[in-house]
């Protein structure tokens, strides 16, 4: 427990604070990202990046113990999933 | 840490992380339903569609007169002006009409000299004629009274009245000459219409040779430029287009829900694909209209009807027309006609929280939503843009 908590405290909180607000100056941009030339919505690549955020959620949550305790579990990583999807979407593309 | 773990755990550390996991389930559901909301809310009042396209208007360049190409003063893609010469067709022929139609002004000031002249000789001849007659009158005077006395015969007055009406007629011939001769000037009060035809046609001609130089009638950019020196251009065929650069437009295909909350004077943040981390502005113009419908129609007098439906209907798009500002860095960041573009309407200046949820939240809630969403003051639209 005390090692779980004193690798929370180690985060590098100043530069957790710089990627916040860097996500948050992004704010307004194109809802419409070119790959190559192909233009994907925004969206998509929201609810991509949602997948990989979920994994370290799910990793965090596990660390801290958590996880027997989750119920229910399929809807709470399910809104998990969705506020990682809105929240980077409201944080990156909302003009 | 896996699930059997927690078991060996001491009892306490168990029920904190018991409580724990519950706010944290209890907290990331909340979570859900307030960023479902808020992001139903952006979508609400801020609706966007990636189907939007740049446009400008096109102005094709065809030549006024037929010939052939003689020289070409732009190139493809070249930035013109109102005024630029584009390029010349052959200006001998049209030249030489117009030296023609010179020289036939000239001859036409000569006719009317030399009409002008026969009118003259006309009047000279009515003069002559009435001095005939003046005298032919006074002649029967004189002899008619000496017939009684039998001093001239009958034959002598019969030949004299002969001679009085001879010289009318030749009279009234006179004065008809004259009409004719003045009919024929042209002159009807100031103006001579040999003369206004002749200068008609040097107009004309002057005017063909001025169109011998094709000039860009807006300021915009060569496109498609694809002729050539010596190609013969007929009249009113197309050669090129110009873009016109005044005015840019979107034209975003908005579906017909989201139409409602459209209004022409919004406000409009654009995105190019071309600089996607560039926000351009523009204001609604207006919804357009009427949209055809290729599933109904008209075959003759009778309606045509498909006989199939989807079950899931598709919502029309129906295009926005929005009026771009000018965009803030013309060299790095142009408009190009037909680029890729998002559009997203402001249909508020500021966001504010539905009446519906008022009496839900508390108000210091509501103040922070106000603060959050409201949007930094925009530039007010330039004042050369028509909405």
């Amino acid at each position: 427990m005390r090692e779980t908590r004193l690798q929370f405290r180690g985060l590098p909180t100043r530069q957790c604070l710089v990627a916040a607000a860097s996500l948050a100056l992004l704010s307004g941009c194109d809802p419409i990202l070119s790959v190559d030339g192909a233009f994907f919505p925004a969206w998509l690549l929201c609810m991509i990046g949602a997948g990989f955020l979920l994994g370290g959620v799910r990793w965090v949550v596990s660390r801290l113990g958590w996880e027997p305790f989750v119920r229910p579990r399929v809807l709470v990583y399910f809104c998990v999933y969705l506020n990682c999807t809105l929240g980077l979407w409201l944080l990156i593309f909302r003009t | 840490m896996s699930p059997s773990d927690a078991t060996s755990l001491p009892r306490g550390a168990d029920a904190a992380r018991r409580a724990a996991a519950r706010g944290f389930s209890i907290a990331m559901v909340a979570l859900a339903c307030v960023l479902s909301f808020l992001t139903w809310w952006e979508l609400d009042i801020r609706p966007r569609t990636d189907d939007a396209y740049l446009r400008a208007n096109i102005v094709g360049i065809a030549a006024n007169v037929s010939g052939y190409v003689t020289e070409l003063n732009v190139v493809d893609n070249q930035q013109v002006k109102v005024g630029d010469l584009l390029f010349r067709v052959d200006v001998r022929p049209y030249q030489a009409a117009l030296d023609l139609a010179v020289a036939n002004l000239g001859y036409v000031d000569l006719e009317i000299q030399a009409l002008e002249d026969v009118i003259r000789e006309k009047e000279a001849d009515l003069v002559a004629a009435e001095a005939r007659a003046e005298y032919n009158v006074s002649y029967l005077a004189r002899i008619e009274p000496l017939l009684p006395r039998q001093f001239v015969t009958p034959d002598q007055v019969d030949a004299a009245k002969r001679n009085v009406r001879a010289s009318e007629a030749e009279v009234a011939q006179a004065k008809a000459a004259i009409a004719s001769a003045k009919a024929n000037l042209g002159q009807i009060g100031d103006l001579n219409v040999r003369r206004m035809r002749a200068q008609a046609e040097v107009l004309e001609q002057q005017l063909n040779v001025g169109y011998c130089e094709v000039r860009s009638p807006v300021n915009g950019y060569v496109t498609n430029f694809n002729i050539s020196v010596g190609q013969f251009a007929q009249i009113g065929q197309q050669q090129f287009a110009l873009v016109d650069a005044s005015n840019w437009y979107l034209l975003a295909n908005y579906q017909e829900t989201d139409l409602r909350g459209i209004e022409p004077g919004m406000l409009v943040d654009v995105y190019l694909m071309a600089y996607p981390l560039t926000r351009f502005s523009g204001t609604v113009q207006g919804v357009s209209w009427a949209l055809y419908n290729s599933d109904q129609g008209s075959d003759g007098v009778l309606p045509t009807v498909s006989p199939t439906l989807d079950w899931v209907r598709l919502a029309q798009r129906f295009p926005v027309r929005i009026v771009m500002d000018p965009t803030p860095d013309p060299i790095k960041q142009p408009y190009r006609m037909g680029a890729t573009a998002t559009a997203i309407v402001c249909t508020r200046d500021k966001r504010e929280v539905p009446d519906i949820l008022k009496p839900l939240l508390p108000d210091a809630v509501e103040r922070w939503l106000d603060t959050l969403n409201t949007r930094p003051a925009r530039t007010p639209p330039s004042p050369g843009r028509t909405p």
